[in-house]
């Protein structure tokens, strides 16, 4: 059909095309972008995007093991403190790996720690807010309020969808606390009642070096302000809700798979491979249109592109489908979770510290 | 023919989207976003000024040169019409950003003088004031440090080959970035932090 005017110029126009289609490709893959967002490529993207979650979670499992070499062990009291935590080429801190409870300078003991972390752990239990304690020798030359956000942002504790963390960082050094607070909790917990809560309640104990009971006070006092926030109740770790939902949504795509399979099949048949991509992209997008979610039509497309790619060129099919659903779907729960999983802690990675929280020295 | 050139429209409008007028369109909408961000947080702190003079005012011989100076700086900050249109202006971001580094110098001066006056070290009000200010500040901070980011990454997409066409077709243009010299500025400002070098 291009050849039909003139030919040359219609040979050099194309090329041209596929010369600048190229180029584009190939700058957005240099910059680090998933794929062209064209129709295919969203649907695309809403399945690797669950893959990409798990991937993620595994990566963030996996960090704190990685940076463990960075930081010491928790050094015994007596302990040189200014050498306890690690340092970027900068001076500035380290951010220290993901931990309820980082005790770098050593003033906690290893009951008062215990004691916090159970505090914290039934906390989030009960609540499902995050919130972790770090205590280091210094945070110098950086600000502790800086340090304390910046590590806020990388840990991004704080349930996801409801970002309800606080960081609490000690300076044992510098005598100063700071408590930061994700954006979910500043009507929770306020500047002025962060500070408040450093200088009147953790200030005195740490007057009288009892680190472990001027944070647990502390603690008491902050969750005391959360739980009057009336916040969302956390979801147990195994939850039959989140078992529901996702037997729900396998309810809810079974039609759409066994109908989309068997059109594809029928299709694939008299068609071979273009009648299964019509079929996938049918299924998929009458799924995502009747479910209203991209998401759930992109797993039902695939799905039905690939068992019928597979069960229409062989052998029959229906085992097939439920194996192949069973294996897309749960994963797309799983990410949304973020809680943690055995007796680690794993951030939610909702939360977003922009600043907000008091400290005070004492 | 008329296939030929439905075809063609079709291409042309993939490689439009491919050519990254979208990515702009979302990097367009970041960069504002972060910008309504730093500006409601210096509004935020534009608001907390009238109460924090007038409770130091009830000190009786509070020094009148530094109340003066952050009411002045106020004044002039406020003069300046904090609009979403400043991000494509870098001399009048300059400007925005100058006026509210003068602020923020000046109210540092106020804290640490106020730690002279042992009536309004106890005075729990003044200290909640000292407290908001204080937060108000490491937002800024952060806030300024998150436009940033959002800036160079619009920049750095629009800047490069093959989004510069796309970008100079539609009229897309670099934004004002905070300059180095502001940079220091807000190093510099918040002594706030209860009297702790920043």
């Amino acid at each position: 059909m291009l050849l039909r005017g003139s030919p040359s110029r219609a040979l050099a126009l194309s090329a041209a095309l596929v010369v600048a289609a190229a180029c584009c490709l190939g700058a957005r893959a240099a910059a680090g972008d998933p794929a062209p967002q064209t129709a295919i490529g969203t649907a695309i993207n809403a399945v690797t995007g669950v893959a990409k979650n798990a991937q993620q979670s595994a990566a963030q499992n996996a960090a704190p093991d990685r940076a463990q070499g960075a930081t010491p062990k928790p050094a015994p009291a007596t302990a040189d403190l200014s050498d306890a935590a690690a340092r970027l080429p900068d001076g500035t801190l380290a951010v220290p790996p993901l931990a309820r409870v980082t005790d770098a300078a050593g003033v906690l003991g290893a009951e008062g720690k215990r004691v916090l972390e159970d505090k914290l752990a039934a906390f989030e239990l009960a609540h499902g807010s995050q919130i972790a304690i770090i205590v280091v020798p210094s945070t110098k030359p950086e600000p502790i309020a800086d340090f304390t956000n910046r590590v806020g942002d990388a840990w991004k504790i704080g349930r996801k969808g409801v970002g309800d963390g606080v960081l609490i960082t000690v300076a044992v050094q510098d005598r100063r606390i700071w408590i930061s607070v994700a954006r979910a909790l500043e009507g929770a917990l306020p500047d002025v009642i962060a500070t408040r809560i450093s200088r009147e309640i953790i200030a005195p104990h740490f007057k009288t070096a009892d680190y472990a009971g001027g944070l647990a006070a502390g603690l008491d006092a902050i969750f005391r302000q959360i739980d009057g926030e009336g916040l969302p109740l956390p979801q147990r770790r195994g939850d039959a809700r989140v078992a529901d939902s996702a037997d729900g949504a396998i309810s809810l795509l079974l039609p759409f798979l066994i109908g989309g399979v068997v059109l594809g099949i029928a299709l694939r048949r008299a068609l071979g491979v273009p009648g299964s991509l019509l079929a996938g992209g049918g299924a998929g997008a009458l799924a995502g249109f009747l479910l209203t979610s991209t998401l759930l039509g992109g797993i039902v497309g695939l799905a039905v592109l690939f068992i019928s790619l597979i069960g229409g060129s062989s052998m029959g099919s229906v085992l097939g489908g439920r194996r192949s659903g069973g294996v897309f779907i749960p994963g797309g729960w799983s990410g949304g979770g973020g809680f943690g999983s055995g007796g680690g802690f794993s951030s939610g990675g909702g939360g977003d510290f922009s600043g907000g929280g008091g400290g005070s020295n004492w | 023919m008329q296939k030929l050139k439905f075809l063609l429209a079709a291409v042309a409008v993939s490689l439009l989207a491919g050519c990254g007028y979208n990515e702009i369109q979302s990097k367009d909408e970041g960069v504002k976003a972060a910008w309504s961000e730093v500006l409601s947080q210096y509004k935020r702190r534009s608001d907390l000024i009238p109460n924090v003079v007038s409770s130091v005012k009830g000190e009786a011989n509070f020094e009148q040169e530094t109340l003066t100076r952050v009411i002045e700086a106020r004044a002039k900050a406020t003069s300046i019409q904090a609009t979403p249109e400043l991000v494509n202006d870098p001399e009048a971001l300059k400007k925005f950003s100058q006026a509210q580094g003068e602020v923020s110098s000046a109210l540092s001066r106020l804290l640490v003088v106020s730690e002279n006056y042992p009536s309004l070290k106890s005075n729990a009000g003044f200290q909640d004031l000292r407290a908001q200010l204080e937060g108000t500040e490491n937002r800024i901070g952060i806030a300024r440090n998150r436009y940033i980011k959002a800036v160079q990454d619009y920049n750095t997409l629009v800047r490069q080959f093959p989004v510069n066409l796309t970008a100079m077709v539609f009229g897309y243009k670099d934004k004002a970035q905070f300059t180095v010299e502001n940079e220091q500025a807000i190093q510099n400002a918040p002594a706030v932090d209860f009297g702790a070098k920043k």
